[in-house]
């Protein structure tokens, strides 16, 4: 169950990045990572769950960075060619924009906005989502906002159960 | 001064990516409340993560023995494009393959069946094969590099 959850929201947190992928498949790569050897799984520190967790956070983070190429920048200087007439061929002139298309962005933006409106009258959530905007780690939230872990955990359980109603999309739910 | 321009995709990344870890912390119980909450059967759920992974692991078994394949049949396509020094006329087939057979008598019953060590009813392609093989385990080059033995 857990593993089904948290591959759910690595889905949805990558939106169109997940390229058509589901939860099942972020799983099924997890396994096969760990049974080919490509991750190692460490059973006398970590249950299996736990390892699998941990692989799809990765697996999820690659297919972030496969998706933007452009995280590895590339100088556009590296690219231009003078052309036969004397002329300069600019090759990020050939391709389409790395940008966020538009809907992109408006589909991330309307999500986040239903979340924050969920939680407007949830003072500790809103702290929270205010720290993730700040691009804060769950770990500085908490300490930031002196938090214990259970207090913190408590906090993002009801983030988690409104988050599931009012989130959904970028990923399958089947 | 303008208010710095948001970027919701890595806001909402962040959220979810947050909410991922969560569930990593999350009891079992709470988890199968969630579920139930979305609506969700959680024994379903429960029995189409073990599908997933069992459909992983044939996946990754079926992977392996069609590496291996792929492997056996490279090598055999290897073997096959050597080329060893087998004599071009019938006659001198058959005698290499006596000579080696006399010489080494232990490669004739791993080769030869019982009604075969005459060779009376081995074809011409039969002792073609033989030769082959034993230019693959590199028997034929021992008897070139000895002349006749």
């Amino acid at each position: 169950m857990k593993l089904e959850s948290s591959a759910k929201w690595r889905i949805r947190g990558l939106g169109r990045r997940a390229a058509g992928r589901t939860e099942g498949d972020l799983l099924g790569e997890a396994v096969t990572a760990t049974l080919s050897g490509e991750r190692r799984w460490n059973k006398t520190k970590v249950s299996l769950v736990g390892h699998l967790l941990g692989v799809m956070r990765s697996i999820s983070s690659h297919w972030r960075r496969d998706f933007d190429p452009d995280e590895e920048p590339t100088l556009e200087s590296d690219l231009a060619t003078t052309t036969g007439d004397g002329g300069v061929l600019r090759r990020f002139d050939l391709v389409p924009s790395a940008e966020p298309s538009a809907d992109r962005v408006l589909e991330a933006k309307e999500r986040v906005e239903a979340i924050e409106q969920a939680f407007a009258d949830d003072p500790v959530v809103s702290l929270i989502l205010e720290g993730m905007r700040e691009g804060m780690s769950p770990a500085d939230v908490r300490s930031e906002l002196s938090l214990s872990q259970t207090e913190y955990e408590t906090a993002m359980k009801r983030l988690r159960r409104k988050a599931a109603a009012v989130a959904t999309g970028g990923g399958s739910d089947a | 001064m303008p208010e710095k321009q948001r970027d919701y995709e890595a806001e909402l990344r962040t959220i979810m990516d947050a909410l991922a870890e969560s569930v990593a912390n999350a009891s079992d119980d709470e988890v199968i409340a969630e579920a139930r909450e979305a609506g969700k059967d959680p024994a379903r759920v429960a029995e189409r993560v073990r599908e997933i992974l069992k459909r992983a692991v044939i996946a990754f078994e079926q992977r392996r023995l069609r590496e291996a394949e792929q492997a056996y049949e490279r090598r055999v396509a290897s073997i096959r494009e050597r080329r060893y020094p087998i004599p071009a006329a019938a006659d001198r087939r058959r005698e290499l393959l006596d000579r080696i057979v006399t010489r080494k008598p232990e490669l004739g019953a791993a080769l030869l069946t019982l009604q075969n060590r005459e060779f009376r009813n081995l074809t011409d392609a039969d002792i073609q094969s033989c030769l082959e093989q034993l230019g693959a385990l590199g028997v034929l080059a021992e008897f070139e590099a000895s002349g006749k033995p």
